[in-house]
């Protein structure tokens, strides 16, 4: 098992958001976190990366607990982090986020592995942060975030926002990652693009578990869409 | 008023304009990266300055020791700041902005009784350098050979900086650290030492500028809550946390001041202030700021 969240209570302030929430995942997995607006999906991903830390809990990175240690060192550890608002930093160039991302881990990422992956942000190099469109931004923060050759990459809601013929280039950039054995965890609000390439759905409510299992399950399960999806 | 006259203060001016931009420039940087208002800056370049006397006493006046004490004096002050920096300052950054402003605001307060406590009361002026004991010629016109070293200087760490920001792997960091922090640290950066660094080379300019002025000027304590006054200044008029706009405004200041003096001499100075309150009312964000939000 790569990542092994359990029962974390995490709060903003004094408002209590996970109500012991757990995740196992498995080595070279894709997996997906579902649930609707506020249902904790951000909050789930900003406790494993430490930028919001739990109260209680444990979360193990390749067995080791990384609940109470900071981002940075999280990042260090091999675990990516792309936010769903991107985040891109407005004052650099679309090459020098880049290289500003850039360490050594896992894989073996560097510029011109993203321009492969992401071949339009070749042209764009030049262009600062806040000159490129929305679809470019998601290119940009998930290349920025591949520089840094995670381990585990953490991906919140990529597909939000973006028109249809973006997130079918997105879905098989994403594939093409999937084939590098890098581990995956994205969310979503309902049965879109992440559910496709999972293979395995958590379904998160009001920050709690619901639901756990295959794909096929859920989606033979009307019950569990209704109640707990936006559709 | 003469051409030659006109060079003169011009040059004055320049002069004058060099200094504010040396004590600014450490500012804008950590106002622009970290979004703190650093009250302690004049403290430094105080300090900056009063080691700096030391040290060129120290070294008997010498041109070497002049050249060794620019090099020495400013890292001395500065990596006592850095240590300022990790126990004091460093643990406010995600507090209210008051927390910083009265923490800096003791630092200076420290920094002047330090001061007082070190170098006494009387004021101080280190030997001139041998080397700059002459004047240098323009057009036929005498000017103290060292206010145009001091130009020099200016433009040189101007550029330096700017370099350093824009041109190095060291100055993408500090720009992503100054987006976006949270993110900056997301990605496997360290932003505490970043901030650290940054605030010591912010801290090393306001130094080096004080140790700049130690052959030229009178030292005095209060040097450093005055330096502090004229950093903010130019800071509003240039627009929080921009390095061109620093040296753009410290010139206005520089010149406005230079030629203020020939119209009210007593009110010299106030023209400064006249300055910043018309760009306060038709830009309130500077001259080359964008509307910043500190906390
Ligand atoms: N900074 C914050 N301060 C206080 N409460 C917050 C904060 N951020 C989120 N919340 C609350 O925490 C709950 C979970 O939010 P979270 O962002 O994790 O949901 P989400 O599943 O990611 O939703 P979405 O699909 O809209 O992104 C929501 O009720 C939200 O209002
Ligand atoms: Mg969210």
């Amino acid at each position: 098992m790569i990542l092994q969240v359990k029962d974390i209570h995490t709060f903003y302030g004094t408002s209590h958001i996970l109500f012991g929430i757990s995740l196992d995942i498995d080595e070279g997995e894709t997996v997906c976190v579902l649930g609707r607006n506020g249902a904790g999906k951000t909050t789930t991903i900003r406790s494993i990366m430490g930028l919001t830390r739990p109260r209680t809990g444990s979360i193990k990175f390749k067995g080791k607990e990384i609940l109470g240690q900071s981002a940075y060192t999280i990042s260090r550890a091999g675990i990516g982090f792309v936010p769903e608002d991107r985040r891109v930093f407005p004052s650099l160039t679309v090459r020098e986020q880049l290289e500003v991302a850039h360490k050594e881990g896992f894989g073996n990422w560097d510029l011109d592995k993203v321009f492969g992956l992401f071949p339009h942000l070749k042209n764009l190099q030049r262009h600062k942060g806040n000159q490129i469109s929305g679809g470019e931004q998601q290119m940009l923060t998930i290349g920025r975030t591949l520089m840094g050759n995670p381990e585990l990459l953490l991906l919140d809601e990529p597909s939000e926002g973006l028109a249809p013929l973006v997130v079918e280039a997105l879905a098989e950039q994403i594939r093409k990652l999937m084939e590098e054995d890098i581990t995956i965890l994205l969310s979503e609000m309902g049965l879109g693009f992440a559910v496709e390439l999972s293979n395995q759905a958590f379904v998160i409510d009001k920050g709690e578990n619901k639901w756990s299992g295959t794909p096929d399950k859920l989606l033979e399960n009307e019950d569990l869409k209704s109640k707990y999806l936006a559709l | 008023m003469t051409g030659s006259e006109f060079l003169m203060q011009f040059m004055s001016g320049l002069t004058t304009a060099m200094i504010y931009f040396l004590i600014a420039a450490g500012l804008t940087l950590i106002l622009g990266v970290l979004k703190i208002m650093n009250f302690a800056q004049g403290g430094i370049y105080m300090l900056g300055a009063y080691m700096s006397y030391t040290f060129i006493k120290l070294f008997g006046g010498t041109n070497y020791g002049f050249w060794l004490t620019l090099a020495i004096a400013p890292i001395l002050v500065t990596a006592f700041f850095c240590v300022v920096e990790v126990f004091l300052i460093r643990r406010f950054y995600e507090k209210p902005a008051i927390y910083i402003l009265l923490m800096t605001y003791g630092v200076l307060l420290v920094t002047y009784d330090l001061a007082r406590m070190s170098w006494g009361w009387i004021i101080k002026t280190a030997p001139m350098p041998p080397m700059f004991q002459r004047p240098f010629e323009i057009f036929g016109l005498f000017f103290p050979l060292y206010n145009v070293f001091l130009i020099f200087m200016g433009f040189f760490i101007f550029f330096f900086i700017w370099f350093i920001i824009n041109r190095t792997s060291w100055g993408k960091i500090m720009r992503a650290a100054a987006d976006d922090r949270e993110m900056t640290a997301a990605l496997g950066i360290n932003v505490p030492w970043v901030f650290t660094a940054v605030f010591g080379l912010g801290a090393w300019i306001a130094a080096i500028g004080g140790a700049l002025v130690a052959p030229m000027a009178g030292l005095s304590a209060d040097m450093g809550v005055e330096a502090g006054i004229i950093a903010f200044i130019v800071v509003v008029i240039a627009g929080l946390g921009s390095l061109p706009g620093a040296l753009l405004a410290s010139f206005i200041c520089g010149e406005v001041q230079a030629f203020g003096i020939l119209v009210l001499p007593e009110l010299a100075i106030a023209f400064m202030y006249l300055v910043m309150v018309i760009v306060l009312i038709v830009r309130p964000w500077g001259l080359f700021g964008k509307p910043v939000i500190i906390k």
